[in-house]
């Protein structure tokens, strides 16, 4: 059969999912915040294509293809908000955003 | 046995450049590493017999995305490293090994090497062509790709409202004539690609003015 | 015939001699000797009952005598009565006993200690209400006469804890005492609800002497594998607990130091709070057909045992530490009244009357003279000045701490092999440990008032030795604490006071039952306890006899268990700032619900303030921390999914 083994794919993206959702949440600037959220994305996309690897089916692959499309739009609106708060607050961390004012 | 060692080369380079992206505390060089991360994914999906998934990722993610947030750092100047400062001199052995590692991913993909590797997985080298992704892309998934191609233009658009709150200076409304109103507007909102760099953290945005005003002049920006 | 109104004598003698001295002005000269007088009275009765019941003075056994007399129907109709009785056996005369000569002795005491303040006949009335309302407890053949007795006590602790009307933190202590030994009294009042609805009856001869009646309670299923009988008994427990100190409602037992020393001597140390151990003691065969509760009992007293123990290590406040360690030592007989060992628990509480009434009153002394400074870390060196109150404090702390031939030896060795028999061998060692430890505070306590150099010169200089009732009264305590120790046990006449107090248990576990005396095999354990207690001796010698420089370096390197210990483990910051808010929060609900929309009103803006800074604290405020939330959240959530299907 396949020379990996499907699991093995699932427990890489599981890893690599981790390791941006602690990136995500242990950094205090905002890029790197975005970039870990890019990490997790593209984890998500090996699980798909770990998916179709699994069940046989190209479904998968189109599935993560629009992920990718969405990620994209993500990062535009994600770097256009990070611009406008390091305007508004002066420095791009995480804790700029304390108040709602 | 060659897909097998693929595999586990590139997983090892991918966890290790997640890992100093997350555990590194320069922001450039996380995102220097995020491009490594992303290089070494794609040869991970050519692995998965996803090719055309590689090299979309390489294209959108590791091509356009990635330069957008090296361009938000070098506006931002997050840090100012020698990474930034223009090309310094380049050692051999590292464009070698890059060389190398590039030729690898790309000689796997072309030759179709992974494929044929795997004499028993025809199921596999059969189904997961890129004749059967456009036929699920055109096919079950059609609308969600219209909805997918709108979200994109949404998202553009949302992008470009965004910045044109952040003028500084709203252009008046001029019943006279809309030309002393393009200068004047013309001074304030700067247009990003009209400039070579701008730092923005020297000139803090008086933010009465430029954000509160919440008026959109309906231009758009140049 | 006679005994009959000797008794009533014996019972309302302290009750007339406190109206006296409370109601007439004229008498206020003498009230001390009125009060003596009617003390005197009630104890010389006691004593006669004491060998009238035992049969002939000696080793019991035979012609032992117990007494039942009816005196006033209250409430008669179907096959329902509510009487005042009274029921007197070897049980009640032996507490009789203690509570009259230790109350004696602390009327006696308090002539020259309360010789400086004012409100001395308010003072003597009340003690002498005080011992009145204890009798009554002791005497009653029903529950309800107990009740009444039970609840006089916690009044008349909370007229007396509070006694310096002039002082605030002995109003808010003594408001404390009354409302904790209130909420465990619900405990009782069910358990008294349930009995006459159960068994049509509040005498003891019907309910918990009773074993038909008992059977038949057991029979009937209350929840999960218990039964009523269990509720019963666990209700009971509830009110021993309150009363008793035991944790987790012992804190109003140390902030009751607000009184006057003898006071607490008297009640919180030799008499109320023994209370609890009695009412178990006379429900004996409930707690011996009860398992459950009986495994309660054990845990919730070695548990008080050790945090009673631990506490005491780092306090500062004299009679705070010998509070702990009332809470420990009754912490002790309640693990002889969970093991089933009823007799070796009154012998105990027989014991640690002498020995306990001796420490406080010693340490009255020392408050006195050094006008009420009560912390040790400001004394030092009293011996010299004050060699009865300090040698007779030391033999106190031998008693406490299990020196043979004192009497806290035999009894708590007793307890300790009752335990290695009864129960899980950790308890036991625990115990022991706990011994150790009791050891170790008592003699620190001991080097840090009394040797050593003193700590403050002017201090020091105001310590003195005037009052002759005082020492009187320590020295004739001092010599009871060393002798009555062999009232327990001695070479010719065995565990005389033990096996005494069997008769009134017939159904319990007996020293020597079938199965083998309780005391074979266990012949290692009494040196090894002497071992420990020496050990525990030459330890606090060593750390405390001079400057504390050995203690602050070991404070230092276990911090975490001395913060630990010298906040009480944390109870009272738990009752102050969790438990009580939670109450006022009730209160006011049911407040608002009383007092309709506007009170509605009330509450919910506050409730809507509690509410609001009780999850707001949870939101995090940063992206990260919502983040962190959303992440925590999703593995909530799938593993509930996942384990649910």
């Amino acid at each position: 059969m396949l020379a990996l083994s499907v699991e093995l794919y699932f427990i890489f993206s599981l890893i690599i999912f981790s390791i941006g959702l602690f990136g995500f949440m242990f950094r205090r600037s905002l890029i790197m915040m975005f970039i870990s959220a890019e990490i997790m994305l593209m984890a998500v996309n090996v699980n798909f294509v770990a998916l179709s690897l699994r069940y046989y089916d190209a479904y998968w692959q189109v599935v993560a293809a629009l992920t990718i499309a969405v990620a994209a739009a993500e990062a535009a609106i994600g770097l256009i908000l990070f611009i406008y708060i390091f305007k508004l607050r002066g420095v791009p961390t995480s804790d700029a955003l304390n108040s709602l004012r | 046995m060659f897909h097998v060692i693929f595999m586990y080369i590139f997983g090892a380079i991918s966890v290790a450049s997640a890992l100093s992206v997350v555990l590194l505390s320069k922001v450039v060089y996380s995102i220097v590493m995020v491009l490594v991360f992303f290089i070494s994914i794609a040869a991970i999906l050519i692995g998965m017999y996803a090719e055309y998934l590689a090299l979309i990722t390489l294209m959108v993610y590791a091509g356009a995305i990635m330069v957008l947030y090296l361009f938000a750092m070098i506006m931002f100047r997050q840090d100012t490293s020698r990474a930034m400062r223009g090309i310094t001199s380049v050692s051999i052995p590292l464009i070698l090994v890059i060389a190398i590692i590039l030729t690898i991913i790309w000689g796997t993909m072309i030759t179709g090497v992974i494929r044929v590797d795997d004499i028993d997985n025809i199921a596999a080298a059969n189904a997961l062509t890129v004749a059967n992704f456009s036929e699920s892309l055109f096919g079950v998934l059609l609308i969600p790709f219209e909805i997918v191609s709108v979200l994109l233009l949404l998202a553009m658009m949302g992008a470009i409202l965004i910045s044109n709150r952040m003028e500084k200076k709203v252009p008046p409304r001029n019943k006279s004539g809309t030309k002393s109103g393009a200068k004047a507007g013309a001074k304030s909102g700067v247009p990003i690609m009209n400039q070579t760099v701008i730092d923005l953290r020297d000139k803090p945005i008086n933010t009465a003015t430029g954000l509160g005003s919440g008026n959109i002049s309906g231009k758009i920006v140049e | 015939m006679m005994i009959k109104y000797a008794i009533l004598v014996l019972l309302f003698a302290p009750l007339v001699t406190a109206i006296i001295n409370r109601g007439s002005v004229r008498v206020s000269n003498f009230v001390h000797i009125i009060a003596i007088l009617g003390m005197g009275i009630s104890f010389a009765i006691s004593a006669f009952l004491f060998y009238n019941t035992m049969g002939v003075a000696g080793a019991g056994g035979s012609g032992t005598q117990t007494y039942l007399f009816h005196y006033y129907t209250l409430v008669s109709f179907a096959n329902f009565n509510l009487n005042f009785s009274v029921y007197v056996d070897q049980l009640t005369t032996v507490m009789l006993l203690v509570v009259t000569f230790v109350s004696l002795m602390v009327h006696i005491y308090s002539v020259g200690y309360m010789s400086s303040y004012k409100g001395f006949a308010r003072y003597y009335s009340y003690i002498s209400f005080f011992t009145f309302a204890m009798m009554l407890l002791l005497l009653a053949e029903n529950f309800l006469v107990l009740f009444v007795g039970w609840e006089l006590v916690g009044f008349s602790s909370y007229l007396l804890i509070g006694f310096f009307r002039h002082r605030y933190r002995a109003g808010l202590a003594a408001s404390k005492a009354f409302l904790i030994n209130r909420f465990a009294d619900l405990g009782l009042y069910t358990a008294i609800v349930l009995m006459v609805v159960l068994t049509g009856s509040l005498s003891y001869s019907d309910t918990v002497l009773n074993a038909s009646a008992l059977s038949k309670l057991a029979a009937m299923p209350f929840l999960g594998g218990l039964s009523y009988l269990d509720l019963i008994a666990f209700l009971i427990l509830l009110s021993a607990v309150g009363k008793s100190a035991q944790f987790p409602l012992h804190t109003w037992l140390l902030d009751a130091m607000e009184g006057p020393a003898p006071i607490s001597a008297l009640i919180h140390a030799a008499t109320m709070v023994t209370a609890g151990v009695y009412i178990i003691a006379r429900s004996y065969p409930m707690f011996m057909l009860s398992d459950t509760v009986s495994i309660v009992i054990v845990v919730l007293a070695v548990v008080t045992a050790f945090v009673g123990a631990t506490s005491a290590l780092f306090c500062r406040d004299i009679k705070r530490i010998l509070a702990f360690s009332t809470m420990s030592q009754l912490g002790y007989m309640f693990m002889a009244l969970g093991t089933g060992y009823y007799s070796i628990a009154i012998f105990h509480l027989f014991t640690h009357a002498f020995f306990k009434a001796l420490l406080f009153l010693s340490a009255g002394v020392v408050a006195k003279t050094l006008h009420d400074q009560l912390d040790i870390t400001k004394m030092g060196g009293l011996l010299k000045r004050m060699p009865i109150t300090g040698a007779t404090f030391f033999i106190g702390a031998l008693a406490i701490a299990g020196i043979p031939p004192l009497a806290g030896f035999f009894s708590k060795d007793l307890i300790v092999i009752s335990l290695f028999e009864g129960a899980p061998a950790v308890f036991a060692w625990v115990s022991l440990f706990t011994a150790f430890l009791t050891s170790v505070y008592m003699f620190r306590l001991f080097f840090m008032v009394f040797m050593g150099k003193p700590r403050d010169a002017k201090l020091h200089s105001m310590a003195e030795e005037k009052s002759k009732t005082m020492g009187f009264v320590l020295i004739v305590l001092a010599f009871f604490s060393a002798v009555v120790g062999l009232l327990g046990y001695s070479p010719t006449s065995g565990f005389f006071f033990v096996e005494m107090l069997q008769n009134v248990f017939p159904l319990h576990h007996n020293l020597h039952h079938e199965g083998g005396s309780l005391l074979e095999g266990t012949g290692w354990i009494a040196p090894v306890s002497i071992a420990i207690v020496v050990l525990g001796g030459l330890l606090s010698a060593y750390l405390y006899r001079g400057d504390l420089s050995r203690v602050s370096m070991l404070r230092q390197r276990f911090s975490l268990f001395t913060t630990l210990f010298a906040r009480e483990w944390y109870v009272d910051t738990l009752l102050h700032k969790i438990i009580v808010p939670l109450f006022a929060y009730l209160s006011l609900l049911l407040r608002s619900i009383d007092a309709g929309v506007r009170g509605l009103s009330i509450f919910s803006s506050i409730a809507t303030r509690f509410f609001g800074f009780l999850f707001g604290s949870l939101q995090g405020r940063t992206i990260s921390a919502y983040a962190t939330w959303f992440v925590l959240g999703n593995i909530v959530l799938l593993f509930s999914v996942v384990f649910w299907s």
